[in-house]
């Protein structure tokens, strides 16, 4: 049985932590850089499908057919954020519960009347 | 187990008791449950959105690419993205919450752009992901009606006869899709993520 210990006890909610927040974040982190990248290549395609246009009207899109895919871009942008805000709380309630429960079975360990 | 007696210990006792009886009956919820409803509605709008798209640029030029001809069709997906939006507004606390030091790094790069929806005065104590679900799924809609504005107004394709028909045409239906499908998979990802977080717990 664990001693009941201020280091042991820091040390068991660290592990926890880094186990359960460091998959969520892993999830974060994979999503978030893939997303600016898609942004950053739809951005450029705008720009070059209007300079298409305006040598050729048959080819690319119109000035005006760019300016309300910009105003889209600027809702997916937002998109992205709102879904990184709730991808790190869902990693902050996974880290935060996970910490509880080890926390839980610790004390119950050391305290088998309760 | 000896029962302490002296006040300090009497105390701790306590404390260690209300932990315990504390952890045993909460648990932190900062998110909603995963919601089968709106990940598989999700799945179902993106593959009709993408279909459409590609269909009604593939008819630009002729009546069928026309916007008159296929207004039904923006009804339908609205319709469909609506109940979604109803069903996380019933269970949302009408505020998305987004960490603090991200909204304030956010703000500080956007200034007075920020939306409003994610400027620190809006991150309340009481949002949690419904909040953001809701606010994802109104985002989407808006990426719809985007689409919608460019059919009817903004694109035009030349018939065989020389007339101008409204359209979606080729190189606006990839972009229009790729940014459209960001949104929806942003949506979509929260949903999986809670998906993926339950199965584990469970």
């Amino acid at each position: 049985m664990m001693k009941l210990t201020l280091n042991n006890i820091y040390k068991t909610i660290l592990d926890e932590a880094s186990d359960a927040f460091g998959e969520g974040w892993d999830a974060i982190k994979s999503y978030a850089p893939v997303e600016f990248k898609k942004m950053s290549a739809q951005l450029k395609d705008i720009a070059k499908n209007v300079a298409k246009y305006a040598i050729d009207p048959n080819d690319g899109y119109s000035p005006e057919t760019g300016k309300i895919l910009l105003k889209m871009q600027i809702i997916a942008t937002e998109s992205v954020l709102v879904a990184i805000s709730a991808l790190t709380l869902i990693a902050v309630q996974n880290a935060i519960n996970s910490i509880f429960e080890t926390l839980k079975q610790t004390f119950s360990e050391l305290v088998p009347i309760l | 187990m000896k029962i302490p007696t002296h006040p300090k210990l009497v105390k701790n006792a306590f404390l260690v008791c209300l932990i315990i009886l504390g952890m045993n009956s909460c648990k932190v919820q900062l998110v909603s449950d995963y919601d089968e409803v709106i990940d598989h509605g999700l799945r179902d709008y993106k593959q009709q959105l993408n279909t459409f798209v590609k269909n009604t640029s593939d008819a630009g030029g002729t009546q069928e690419g026309t916007f008159e001809n296929n207004k039904r069709t923006y009804n339908q997906l609205e319709t469909k993205i609506d109940l979604l939006i109803d069903r996380a507004r019933m269970q949302s606390t009408g505020s998305c919450k987004l960490v603090t030091n991200i909204s304030s790094k956010i703000e500080r790069v956007l200034g007075d752009k920020m939306p409003v929806v994610i400027a620190p005065d809006n991150q309340t104590k009481t949002g949690n992901s419904y909040g953001c679900t809701e606010r994802l799924l109104i985002l989407v809609k808006k990426q719809l009606q985007g689409i919608k504005e460019i059919h009817e107004k903004a694109d035009k394709c030349r018939s065989r006869t020389g007339e101008q028909l409204s359209c979606i045409r080729m190189a606006t239906s990839k972009t229009a899709l790729d940014i459209s499908n960001q949104s929806i998979n942003a949506a979509w990802i929260v949903e999986t993520t809670k998906r993926s977080s339950k199965q584990k717990t469970n």
